[in-house]
């Protein structure tokens, strides 16, 4: 009975992960396949048109979607997590006036969708004059990243024995220096899968960089590649091939990361 | 508290912005005139950039590079997109800094908000209106209101022809036993038939953005002429879209389809998938313009060939890419000297070779077959005074509305009359 | 001023630098949107005051209400499926060692749809949908010829075809969850309903639910939130189409400000999507947690 049982579950969760990977399969399939391909379906040719991947990078300036696009990830990830390591420890040391308030203020956030807010922020930007740079970007998601920075970082720091900062902070020590010296050095798990998170969203994200950057030598791998299969949609392998491009260096990211990453969720969802 | 006072400030902050941005517009007057205009040019180094839809891009690339040989102190950087990305993103394009100096026009309407400049003195200074034909030049010209075509101000300058016929796949017309391609309306049906009963794709079409409405306009300017078809996609008040004409249209495009004429998946796959179909035999006729003849002509050579819109009157839908220049550009003078070149008789064959028919069209000599077809029937066209402008240009949100009631006349949501009456309570909206 | 752990003030200076980014690049633009969605606006020239006449109008214009209608079906699919799914499926492998290899690549591979761009997703899936893409042809290859069809250009199974996208992305981090919730529960609580009698169902509903409640609560709001956003994975599937038939709001607010150019009537939509995404949140939260 364990043995069927076990079989069963071990069946399911193969197809759970065929299922999962189909699409990135058959993508990957037909970026193989010549530029006359007619049919999108899976198929299987003794050619392997690889030099799709050569003329992908070459026709779609990969190279510089990927530079614009680490150019922002770089940038807002040790900005974000900064701040949100602050702010958290904001919230869990303390204890004030209204915080409860002002920390539902910022979950408010969490549930507003960017589309709510791109059409604003592109006059208020226009009139900064960083309209149509990777900064109109930046700053956003910056503000964007914040509630759920903040509600990660607190849940985290709300998780260690209180002991240790109260001990601290009768020793005398500032709080931040309680920040620097007590917490930060057992929170490196919580602060890395928070990092991680931040980096793989700004580097997916794509209403603000269509709607807030039209310079095409400035897209990022998002809109880039929308840019890049509406240009040359007649030759399906070769937008396949493009797409696997944006991809590829995610999944391989993930996988090195994937502990942090996906323990990480794991872990602080239920906190 | 703290925090609702932070909320007051912010609301005022934000009136007081919402006040000061739309009292400082740009001038909401419509397109401004340059103050000066001369042929000559900078010597310092500047770059022009040109934002451009794909394919009309390797036009506009070819000639940069002339432009660059000629120009060596000016850098041309070209940039395109797919048109419907482009049409939405055009308009905060020209906004931004790093905008574009020279702009393919996405509409004629749009230049009310003075992004883009009047480029009368322009044309007088070079003598544009010698070499563009009027029926193409005055899609691009406007009266004072920006509602209607055909006026005074010009918002763009035509660089090439753009008309709308029919392609067919020449051995596969022979395989269903017809000789000589289909001049009547009848001919036509006559000839789908033939094929869905050899078992072809009789018409090739892709209406996942909207291109079944060159079906319904070409049907329509076919039947009620020219004259009253333009009066209409022109936007001249006191005309409508319901007429004999665009109801036979529209039936007969749906139909068409239950005939089984037209892919019954027809609202899945868009028009570049339908060309690509085509050019891999799956289709005798496709409905398209001359933008794809580059493409198509590659892949299938002498085995296609191009004709009118079968109906009574010889008429096309024809427009062309236009280009617009920038208000805010810095380089004037030297926008304006490139869309100069982009007309030029040099730059003629660069466009040809690519495709496109130029605006220049009498220094045009076609080098393939398919070619000859289409400036045969260009001449055929232009002699009857047959161009009529494309129904999607006559308001900014024409296309999209297009695109809706063909997407769900063919999903069998909508009646012939609705789509009538939506497309045309969108036309009076601004008309 | 107060010290220490009660200094209200030097709680603020950890915060600030978060508050003001929120405040300056979350809220105004927020709080503009709202002032906006009371006038007429195209963008350019002058605005017109219009009152409430285009809230009004969202309730009342068939393309506006019903891309509202529509992302109240994606929340069917995106959320409601993946958390139900997630939970048998939680349930049927939850013998399974974790740790074992299978266990560990399953896990990379199930959550990939939570990590990779949703444009890259629908582009895939588009392709898959296609007339001659994987979908129809593995309907094909098993007989079901006459279901195929083009999926995205088909007026009822275009929505739902999208909503099958959101099964795909978020059944894998639902799965996950659990899985990882359930292999937390105390082996006690299980032999005791045994003792009682009670069979696998009722150990379900006794002491894996009531034990997932966190677990559940997370991920119905995460997926409620991608439900109601949508704006990506349509805008490269189908633009709305066919016919308005998968527009969603995200998409409508984008197409009324930069198609139509009714910046007014886009905003007053926006504000309306961001309440009903907040209601829908507060909602799903009071529900769960007195499961």
């Amino acid at each position: 009975m364990i043995k069927i049982e076990s079989a069963l579950s071990k069946s399911f969760l193969i197809l759970m992960v065929l299922f999962t990977i189909l699409p990135v399969f058959a993508i990957f399939n037909l970026s193989l396949q010549p530029a006359t391909a007619l049919s999108t379906g899976i198929s299987f040719s003794r050619n392997l048109n690889f030099h799709n991947y050569l003329d992908a990078w070459r026709m779609g300036n990969f190279g510089q979607l990927y530079l614009n696009s680490l150019g922002i990830s770089l940038v807002i990830v040790p900005i974000a997590t900064c701040f949100a390591v602050l702010g958290g420890f904001g919230f869990y040391y303390f204890n004030f006036r209204n915080k409860k308030y002002l920390f539902n203020f910022f979950l408010l956030g969490m549930t507003l969708p960017y589309e709510a807010i791109v059409i604003p922020l592109y006059y208020g930007l226009n009139s900064l004059g960083i309209l149509n740079t990777s900064w109109s970007v930046i700053l956003p998601l910056l503000g964007g990243f914040m509630p759920f920075g903040i509600f990660w970082m607190r849940s985290y720091f709300s998780s260690l024995p209180n002991e240790l900062a109260e001990a601290a902070s009768i020793d005398g020590a500032s709080s931040f220096q309680i920040l620097l010296k007590i917490i930060l050095p057992i929170s490196k798990s919580a602060i890395l899968s928070l990092s991680i998170f931040y980096y793989i969203w700004s580097w997916n994200h794509f209403i603000l960089s269509m709607i807030l950057i039209q310079d095409a030598t400035r897209r990022t791998v998002t809109t880039g590649l929308t840019a890049f299969v509406g240009q040359y949609s007649q030759n399906l392998p070769l937008l396949c091939a493009g797409t696997m491009t944006v991809i590829a260096p995610t999944i391989l990211f993930f996988i090195i990361f994937q502990r942090h990453t996906v323990k990480g969720i794991l872990d602080g969802a239920v906190k | 508290m703290k925090i609702s006072g932070k909320i007051q400030g912010v609301v005022i902050g934000s009136l007081l912005a919402l006040v000061a941005s739309t009292s400082g517009a740009i001038a909401a007057g419509g397109a401004p005139s340059p103050s000066t205009v001369s042929k000559t040019l900078t010597k310092k180094p500047i770059t022009l950039r040109v934002f451009t839809t794909a394919p009309q891009n390797k036009v506009s690339e070819a000639v940069a590079k002339e432009f660059e040989k000629k120009y060596p102190n000016i850098k041309v950087i070209v940039q395109a997109a797919d048109f419907p990305n482009y049409s939405q993103g055009i308009q905060l394009a020209l906004k931004s800094k790093n905008g574009p100096d020279v702009a393919l026009a996405a509409n004629a309407f749009d230049s009310k908000n003075g992004l883009t400049l009047n480029l009368a003195k322009y044309s007088k200074l070079y003598g544009w209106d010698k070499i563009i034909p009027s029926t193409i030049a005055q899609q691009w010209k406007v009266t004072d209101d920006y509602k209607t075509m055909a006026g005074s101000i010009q918002v763009a300058l035509p660089v090439d022809i753009n008309i709308v016929g029919i392609y067919y796949n020449k051995s596969l017309l022979k395989q269903i036993g017809i000789t000589t391609p289909p001049v009547s309306m009848d001919d036509f049906e006559k000839a789908l038939a033939a094929a869905k009963k050899a078992g072809q794709v009789p018409l090739q079409m892709g209406n996942s953005q909207g291109h079944a409405a060159f079906l319904i306009q070409g049907i329509g300017q076919a039947t009620d002429g020219a004259k009253s078809a333009a009066k209409w996609a022109l936007g001249i008040p006191g005309s409508t879209f319901d007429t004999a004409g665009n109801k036979l249209g529209a039936t007969k495009l749906l139909a068409w389809k239950d005939s089984g004429y037209i892919p019954s998946d027809v609202n899945s796959y868009s028009l570049q998938d339908a060309v690509k179909n085509f050019t891999q035999g799956q289709g005798v006729f496709l409905n398209d313009g001359n933008w794809d003849a580059g493409t198509i002509d590659a892949a299938m050579g002498d085995n296609v060939g191009f004709i009118p819109f079968p109906g009574a009157n010889v008429v096309a839908i024809g427009g062309g890419d236009a280009f617009q220049i920038a208000s805010n550009s810095k380089n004037k003078d030297a926008a304006a000297a490139f869309l100069d070149m982009l007309i030029s008789a040099q730059a003629a064959p660069l466009a040809w070779s690519n495709g496109f028919l130029p605006a220049n069209v009498g220094t045009a000599k076609g080098s393939t077959s398919l070619q000859n077809d289409i400036l045969k029937a260009y001449g055929n066209i232009s002699k009857a005074n047959g161009i009529v402008s494309f129904n999607n240009n006559v308001t900014s949100s024409m296309n999209q509305t297009l695109t809706t009631t063909t997407q769900a006349l063919l999903g069998g949501q909508m009646s012939v009359a609705t789509l009538i009456s939506t497309v045309q309570a969108d036309w009076s909206s601004s008309h | 001023m107060k010290k220490g752990r009660d200094s209200g003030f030097e709680a603020i200076l950890f915060v600030i630098p978060a508050l003001s980014f929120y405040l300056l690049f979350v809220i105004t633009p927020w709080i503009s949107a709202i002032s906006f969605s009371f006038f007429n606006w195209d963008g350019i020239g002058s605005a017109v005051w219009n009152g409430f006449k285009n809230y009004s109008e969202v309730f009342h214009d068939p393309e506006q209400i019903n891309s509202i209608k529509h992302s109240v079906v994606l929340i069917g699919f995106f959320s409601v499926v993946p958390v139900t799914l997630g939970l048998i499926l939680a349930n049927l492998i939850s013998n399974l060692r974790a740790t074992s290899l299978i266990g560990r690549i399953s896990r990379v591979i199930i959550f990939l749809p939570q990590v990779l761009p949703l444009i890259a997703v629908g582009i895939a899936w588009k392709l898959m949908y296609a007339s001659q893409g994987v979908i129809n042809q593995f309907l094909r290859n098993v007989g079901l010829e006459e279901s195929t069809r083009g999926w995205l250009g088909d007026f009822n199974f275009a929505l739902p075809a999208i909503g099958f996208v959101g099964i795909w992305l978020g059944s894998g981090l639902c799965l996950l969850l659990f899985n990882s919730g359930i292999q937390k529960i105390d082996q006690h609580l299980f032999e005791a309903v045994q003792i009682d009698g009670g069979g696998r169902i009722r150990a379900f509903i006794s002491v894996t639910l009531p034990s997932l409640r966190p677990e559940i609560r997370f991920a119905s709001t995460i997926t409620m939130i991608a439900a109601l956003s949508g704006f990506d994975l349509v805008y490269v599937m189908t633009s709305g189409g066919p016919g308005g038939a998968t527009l969603v709001p995200g998409l409508e607010v984008f197409r009324l400000a930069f198609a139509y150019h009714r910046f007014g009537q886009a905003c007053a939509l926006a504000v309306v999507l961001s309440l009903i995404t907040f209601l829908f949140i507060l909602l799903v939260n009071r529900l769960l947690k007195d499961i």
